[in-house]
């Protein structure tokens, strides 16, 4: 059982009625929603479009207003200016200022956080080393890739070291690789206790990232769980051990065959997950050619997040 | 701090970098180094002095009032439009501290702008003037080069003879309200004719209440005068008149202006010299009498206006800066508008507001100050038009209202009471509700909305 401060986000009976201009119910895009996330968690948040999805994490960020029910975080309310201090955003879609480099661009969001310029400009570095551009500091934002640019936006949502990470669709324009570190990133934020809010259509990156998930259909919660309660199938086993010669295979059937009386097993090579496969060819490819890389891929944490 | 700053730096940029800034920057800049040098009046030194001031300073402050209402409206709108404004509302600032430092960002740039374009167009008057000739430069010194404070004559008991006229027309008679206006106004103008009126062969008196300054010796009066009806206005075929000035400063020796009768034409303006060396520190009465030496016309003068004194009382920089200081009040005033539209609506709309909010403010005051024909006319159309202007007025503000510049080119002294009167006029009413519906607006929006486009 979580203590109170652990509750990071609580929404009780969240509901959002969208309306028209004569203040006419058009759409309940939101209804009634009940959950909690608490401090350390990554929670997903899945469904199709028009689920609620991206209205949920709007309202938790004060874009929207609800209709009904009751939204805290941090404890306090959403309009709260010190809990915002606590939360990294990274939206859908990057809005980020085209004119600004990408070196202006983390200075800018670092400054609103009334951040110390050294720190910022600290902050600033490390990041760009960490997200592999540091090569394209002094480049204009809006002559990035969507890749690029989503990298940048990755970096300013980590600027202020948050406690709270709310991530729409994080891997969208993001190339294997990217992806990939930005999976290995919410996981090393995971093990630093910092709570993430993932909404994401690729089922595949929030069963690898998240502890939970939250499923929302024409803005219900129709299921909602830890994965392991969710997704194992209690009434089989895996056993995984190292490849064995045809007549030990042959042994390991008839033992499991006429000693444990199991009818239905197969036994065969596992598969490599093909973003793993991928990674490890670009791995070999980059070679000496990594000078000419548009993003060069980057294994370092920033020391601050390490903190 | 460090947000506010790197929200106004961020607007500035913004600003820099538009394409409608630097478009509008490059025109003040030709405006302000090419009239100068463009406008060529042999005949009248002082006339194009005027000119090149008044046409330098005003296409530049429009051009720039126009830019500041328009960087504010896209600035606003275009964050809400392209939801970069999601990206400033998650971060620890108030909604109310990202209006206030986009709108401090788009004054800021646009003060430094006319700071600027002012001193070039300083710089180049100047520089104009220096190939003068010396008397040439003295009658500029005294004309235009200076602040002068203008002092008309004191009017006692108008109020009173007026009501006393107006009952004794009215008390029997069943008059609409305009008509009551209409006789009004007739009243008015029969009393002042009559109070400006030097019957022939006549004198009469003017009086002045003049405060003392250090350029006592700078100093002049003007009038002109209307021969034989306070409305002839042709200027063919004027009639002339004969007439001779004398000036008492507090109850001392009269002194003649003339020495021998002068000849005037009529609707033609003159001025004189004098010399007020006896003023003293307080209150000083001082008396012009008009001789009228015609035998058989009157002479009127629109006492409301003419004859005046007019007393140098600062030098042209302080009334230049007074100048710039309203301008600097419209930026401010305009700068506002722009943010609260760009907060209310989309783009377009707000460029269809901005548009319809300048062409208003220009043609507002003239459907007022036409209101005359309009009561006359009477008709259902006239009355309509007029009681919207004055309403639409009440919350609409033309921008050329904060354009002092015709002052600052005729040597007028721009008085701190002008200044104050357009702070308690549009800042105490008119500012206040446009930045309060612009801050509410922003405070109460769901920026999570999808932006319809």
């Amino acid at each position: 059982m979580f203590q109170e401060e652990d509750i990071i986000i609580s929404a009780k009976n969240l509901t959002k009625i969208f309306k028209d201009f004569w203040n006419r119910p058009k759409v309940k895009a939101v209804n009634g929603i009940s959950f909690e996330v608490n401090r350390g968690e990554v929670v997903g948040l899945l469904g199709p479009n028009g689920s609620g999805k991206s209205t949920t994490i709007k309202i938790i960020l004060n874009l929207l207003y609800p209709t009904a029910g009751e939204l805290k975080i941090f404890g306090e309310n959403t309009k709260d200016i010190n809990t915002k201090s606590k939360i990294g955003y990274l939206p859908e879609e990057t809005y980020l200022y085209k004119f600004l480099s990408a070196e202006e661009t983390l200075n800018f969001f670092g400054h609103l956080f009334n951040l110390s310029v050294k720190e910022v400009r600290k902050r600033t570095d490390e990041l760009l080393e960490m997200i592999g551009m540091s090569y394209a500091r002094k480049r204009l934002v809006g002559e990035f890739s969507k890749g690029m640019a989503r990298r940048i936006g990755m970096a300013q949502a980590l600027i202020n070291n948050p406690e709270l990470l709310i991530l729409d669709e994080p891997t969208s324009s993001l190339d294997p690789i990217a992806c990939n570190e930005m999976k290995n990133l919410i996981k090393f934020l995971k093990n630093k206790k910092k709570t993430v809010l993932v909404s994401s259509h690729l089922l595949g990156d929030i069963e690898e990232v998240c502890d939970r998930i939250i499923i929302l259909y024409e803005g219900r919660i129709v299921a909602e769980g830890s994965l392991e309660d969710l997704l194992k199938i209690y009434e089989k086993n895996i056993i995984t051990i190292p490849r064995q010669e045809g007549t030990q295979t042959e042994k390991l059937r008839r033992y499991l065959k006429e000693e444990l009386f199991i009818e239905d097993f197969s036994i065969d090579n596992p598969n490599m997950s093909l973003e793993k496969y991928f990674v490890k060819t670009m791995e070999k490819a980059r070679g000496d050619n990594s000078e000419f890389a548009e993003v060069k891929q980057s294994d370092t944490m920033a020391e601050y997040l390490k903190e | 701090m460090n947000h506010d700053l790197a929200i106004i730096r961020l607007t500035i940029i913004t600003i820099i970098k538009s394409h409608s800034f630097i478009l509008i920057m490059l025109l003040s800049c030709i405006f302000a180094f090419v009239i100068p040098l463009t406008v060529f009046d042999g005949s009248n030194l002082v006339d194009m002095f005027q000119i090149r001031i008044t046409y330098s300073l005003d296409i530049c402050t429009i051009l720039i009032f126009i830019s500041s209402i328009w960087s504010g409206c896209s600035i606003m709108a275009g964050d809400i439009e392209s939801h970069k404004i999601h990206m400033l509302v998650v971060k620890p600032v108030s909604k109310f501290r990202i209006l206030l430092n986009r709108f401090l960002g788009v004054f800021i740039i646009h003060f430094l702008f006319l700071m600027i374009i002012s001193l070039i167009i300083f710089l180049m008057i100047n520089a104009s003037e220096s190939s003068l000739s010396i008397p040439q430069k003295a009658e500029l010194s005294k004309k235009v080069f200076t602040s002068r404070k203008s002092y008309v004559s004191r009017l006692t008991g108008v109020s009173k003879e007026f009501f006393e006229e107006f009952n004794a027309r009215t008390r029997d008679a069943t008059l609409s309200e305009s008509e009551r206006a209409e006789t009004g106004k007739k009243i008015i103008y029969t009393i002042l004719s009559r109070r400006g009126e030097v019957k022939p062969g006549k004198s009469k008196t003017f009086f002045f209440e003049v405060v003392k300054t250090i350029y006592f010796d700078n100093a002049s009066f003007q009038f002109i005068p209307y021969i034989g009806s306070p409305d002839i206005l042709e200027r063919q075929n004027r009639p002339k008149t004969e007439g001779v000035w004398s000036l008492q400063v507090n109850n001392g020796k009269v002194v003649n202006l003339n020495e021998k009768p002068e000849t005037f034409l009529s609707n033609n303006e003159y001025e004189m010299n004098i010399s007020l060396k006896d003023l003293s520190e307080e209150k000083n009465i001082i008396k012009l009498t008009y001789h009228n030496l015609d035998k058989d016309k009157s002479v009127f003068f629109r006492i409301t206006e003419f004859p005046r004194i007019q007393i140098k009382n600062a030098g042209f920089i302080e009334n230049y800066l007074k100048c710039l200081l309203i301008m600097v009040l419209g930026i401010v005033f305009v700068s506002a508008i722009g943010c609260t539209l760009g907060c209310i609506f989309s783009l377009p709309v707000a460029v269809f507001v901005i548009i319809a909010y300048l062409l208003f403010g220009s043609v507002g005051n003239f459907i007022l100050s036409r209101n005359e024909v309009f009561l006359k006319n009477d008709n259902i159309q006239s009355k309509i038009g007029y009681n919207l202007s004055k309403t639409l007025l009440k919350i609409i503000t033309p921008i050329q209202e904060f354009q002092l510049s015709e002052y600052v080119s005729t040597g007028m002294l721009i008085e701190n009471d002008i200044i104050i009167e357009i702070i308690k006029k549009y800042f105490l009413i008119q500012f206040l509700i446009i930045s309060g519906i612009g801050i509410y607006v922003f405070n109460k929006r769901e920026f999570g909305m999808v932006v319809k486009k």
